[in-house]
């Protein structure tokens, strides 16, 4: 926590500092929806819906600031075996639901011809609908605060970004993860990612692309994502998703290193 | 493999050591402004690596149970719930949530109790008497869950272990019906009859055949997976009753049936015809009830009196030939009806209030010794209204008697079941809301009638029902008639049938109406092959009518003068020994003993 508040005053003496520049060049609005499949090899698959929302906005030359939220709705599978027990089921039930909800702030410094930094705090709670604990608060609900810091380099028609997040549950429990995730612009109106996960997301690459259609007059953006996570047991995670931009009407490139 | 750091260090310490003059390096190689960038961008980079701190090295959840799989085992649908069994199941560090769930019929509840990541898991089967016979499975699987991203507001799955329920539930035969059969008159040696077999689980296994005690039955049709139609041919004992263990053949390799089941082959009946007495001192006799109870011999006889203790229930055996002149006797007041369970087994004494379950030999009550599935005998009354009694009962062959109720004057109160094994009240769905109704059931106990009303009732005359026991439901039939006091005669078997609704009105099997008798008919019985009917009429007269021969100018005539016979004044009742030999006629007198006419034997 003391690294987080350590990182909020450096965005926001850097952000005065450097008066005169401009992290977000007007407030931004999105909308999102996205759906997605979770298949745990030799088992079934799991499904999300979820709905998402941000707003990004100006605060102090190259200080910024967004506040985000989201509901996501998993049936995630239950009714497959363990390597090796070969048995044959019958009339399990298959899923357990899990609704998740979440609120985050965000704090960054942004240069749109250099990268962006950022330090954000975020509280979420999970609620299992089945006969479900959370290791962490041993019932069928979990709460969650969330840590981040992240960090974007802009190189021409490439972004370079490190983040780290930590996440703690209702008891000292915490699950920490970094990542390094590369982006590619082959035009202003698509994006493509290629991440891969430390420490608790450790063997996990994740592929994905933004395309916004012009078509759309730039008010949309649609998104998939393809991610492997390999470890004893090995998931494969499909997301598509489709975002709604409210009032600003830019290309794709503009949006990600200007307005949000 | 690990790409996540794009910097080099210990991953448990501080990581702020990036080396600043990387810079000057690629400077000395490149473009100035080029280098000035990345100079720019590993700052900012450092800034983060600065604040990242040490996880806690989580992995895949992965769950493990100590055992793959449970089995539970009964005797039968009838027995109690097994008690549950318990397994250990663990996860394995990195695991966020834990679901146990369970599912498939076999398993009711899972409970578990989790201490740190060990779960002790209870699995509570479900009842034998909800699923009925057959081999169910379920699953009880655990689940880890972890992260699926930075700020796990994203679970993926982890392995699951899955640990195989099976429940094994055998078939049983509980009742068969009529349980008595009876010898020959041509051939006292030999019975040979056709039976109705309850139980659950005929059609849960192949059932490959019928046993008596061993003798195979002649024919058998399973008609249900409750329901088997059989046909024996077997010895009969000339004195004494012999008792045949009823059972259903299943191949080797499926659960093996149980059966509560037996068949009781009497001897033909050749009772002379007699007087029995009611006991000294009594007068004013009202007899509401008259049973014979063929497996023992014996008549019972529900009797309110003028004088003495009211009502009683006399029993008077036949002994050496001779019946009893002096009856066992027991009062339970304020006892209205009687009827023998569908086994024969026991003796259900309907108050107003309570049903009270006796021996059938003794009429003490039953205590609770020999039945240790019973919570309470006697069983009281399903909270009934203020001023509604239960009235009359009749068992049908599923093993529920069918109890009806009143409130002494005309209006609708509701018809219950009462299942002797397991003493309680239940109202179907189907049950309807009867006027005062007095049922009849027919000796195979495949049919419950029921007929309501009161006779001075001015509006349409209400429906009979019927309880069809293959189905366990109530339903409307094509009959209606207002009651007037002489309970339904039926006499149904497999491939005909009369019904005699008020003594008067004769109905086939499916109650189409056939005719009628003399409408000074006081009680009537009918022939247990339902060809005959016998009546005591007004003229004080047992008459005769063949019903196998249809009726003349919609009414059927009686055979002959009629036999005379005094069983007193005041409502008679009448029973038939399941031979058909016998006639038994009660009045307010005595009760007299018959030789039926041979006019339609």
């Amino acid at each position: 926590m003391k690294r987080l508040c350590l990182a909020a005053l450096l965005l926001v003496y850097g952000g005065s500092a450097l008066a005169g520049g401009q992290a977000v060049k007007a407030v931004h609005y999105q909308l999102g929806y996205k759906s997605g499949d979770i298949y745990t090899v030799g088992g079934s698959d799991s499904s999300v819906n979820a709905f998402d929302g941000s707003v990004t906005f100006p605060l102090v030359g190259y200080l910024g600031g967004s506040v985000s939220g989201y509901y996501d709705h998993y049936s995630l599978a239950t009714n497959f075996e363990s390597q090796g027990s070969g048995l044959t089921l019958a009339n399990t039930l298959p899923h357990c639901i899990v609704n998740e909800k979440g609120l985050a702030a965000n704090l960054f410094l942004r240069d749109p011809s250099l990268g962006r930094v950022s330090a954000g705090y975020g509280e979420g709670q999970a609620m299992a609908h089945c006969q479900s604990t959370f290791l962490a608060s041993g019932g069928p609900k979990l709460d969650t605060k969330s840590y981040d810091a992240a960090a974007q380099y802009y190189l021409r028609r490439f972004t370079i970004g490190v983040s780290w997040d930590q996440t703690r549950f209702n008891s000292l429990d915490r699950f920490t993860s970094d990542s390094l995730t590369g982006s590619w612009y082959p035009t202003n109106i698509l994006r493509v990612d290629l991440s891969t996960y430390g420490q608790d997301l450790k063997n996990t690459y994740s592929i994905g692309v933004e395309y916004q259609p012009e078509f759309f007059d730039n008010s949309s953006g649609l998104w998939a994502s393809y991610t492997r996570r390999h470890q004893t047991v090995t998931n494969n995670i499909i997301m598509v998703g489709i975002r709604y931009y409210f009032n600003r009407r830019i290309n794709l490139l503009e949006r990600d290193r200007e307005y949000r | 493999m690990r790409l996540g750091w794009p910097v080099s260090g210990n991953r448990c310490g501080c990581r702020n050591a990036v080396r600043t003059d990387a810079s000057c390096l690629i400077m000395q190689g490149g473009s100035v402004r080029f280098a000035v960038r990345v100079t720019r961008a590993i700052a900012l980079l450092s800034i983060v690596a600065g604040l990242s701190a040490c996880g806690t090295g989580n992995q895949q959840p992965v769950a493990s149970a100590a055992t793959n799989s449970l089995t539970f085992s009964v005797n039968s649908p009838d027995d109690p719930t097994p008690a549950p069994q318990t397994f250990t199941a663990s996860v394995s560090p990195g695991t966020v949530s834990v679901a146990i769930l369970h599912g498939g019929s076999a398993v009711a509840n899972a409970t578990y109790t989790l201490s740190g990541n060990t779960a002790q898991v209870v699995v509570d089967p479900a009842s034998p008497s909800t699923l009925g016979s057959g081999v169910f499975s379920g699953t009880v699987t655990v689940t880890g869950y972890s992260c699926g991203n930075p700020t796990c507001s994203q679970l993926v799955s982890g392995n699951s272990q899955v640990i195989a329920v099976t429940y094994n539930i055998p078939s049983i035969v509980r009742y068969v019906a009529p349980y008595i059969g009876v010898a020959s008159s041509a051939s006292p040696t030999t019975a040979s009859g056709s039976v109705i077999i309850r139980g659950q689980g005929f059609e849960a296994f192949p059932v490959q055949g019928v046993t008596f005690d061993g003798t195979a039955a002649t024919s058998f049709s399973v008609v249900s997976d409750t329901e088997i139609q059989a046909s024996y041919s077997l010895p009969a004992a000339s004195t004494a009753p012999v008792s045949y263990p009823v059972q259903i053949v299943l191949p080797p390799s499926s659960l093996q049936p149980a059966s509560k089941a037996s068949l009781v082959i009497v001897p033909v009946t050749n009772y002379s015809a007699t007087a029995i007495s009611y006991p000294p001192g009594v007068t004013g006799v009202e007899v509401d009830q008259l049973l014979y109870d063929a497996g023992r011999q014996a008549l019972l006889l529900v009797a309110n009196m003028s004088s003495g203790p009211s009502p009683e229930l006399w029993r008077y055996p036949l002994s050496s030939g001779s019946w009893s002149p002096s009856p066992v006797q027991t009062a339970l007041a304020p006892l209205v009806d009687i009827a023998l369970s569908t086994d024969g087994n026991e003796l259900l004494a309907l108050s107003q209030q309570e049903l009270t379950e006796l021996n059938p030999a003794t009429l003490a009550p039953f205590t609770l010794a020999p039945f240790p599935q019973y919570t309470s005998i006697p069983t009281p009354a399903p909270g009934l209204a203020t001023g509604v009694n239960f009235k009359n009962l009749a068992v049908a062959n599923d093993g529920n008697a069918v109890v009806t109720t009143g409130n002494g004057s005309t209006g609708s109160t509701g018809v219950w079941l009462y299942a002797a094994r397991s003493p309680a009240f239940t109202q179907p769905s189907t049950a309807p809301s009867l006027d005062n109704a007095t049922p009849g059931a027919s000796a195979d106990g495949s049919i419950v009638a029921l007929e309501q009303g009161d006779p001075s009732l001015a509006s349409a005359p209400p429906d009979a029902y019927e309880y069809i026991a293959s189905s366990g439901s109530f339903a409307a039939t094509s009959a209606a008639i207002n009651q007037n006091g002489i309970a339904p005669a039926l006499a149904l078997n497999q491939s005909a049938g009369h019904i005699i609704l008020n003594g008067t009105n004769v109905y086939d099997g499916s109650f189409n109406y056939l005719g009628s008798l003399l409408s000074t008919t006081q009680a009537v019985v009918l022939s247990p092959d339902s060809n005959c009917a016998y009546t005591f009429d007004s003229s004080g007269y047992v008459l005769t009518y063949d019903l196998a021969n249809g009726p003349s100018g919609g009414a059927f005539a009686p055979l002959g003068s009629g036999l005379s016979v005094s069983p007193g004044a005041g409502p008679v009742k009448m029973a038939i020994t399941p031979d058909g030999n016998t006639l038994f006629i009660a009045g307010s007198g005595q009760i007299l003993v018959e030789p039926t006419p041979t006019q339609c034997r």
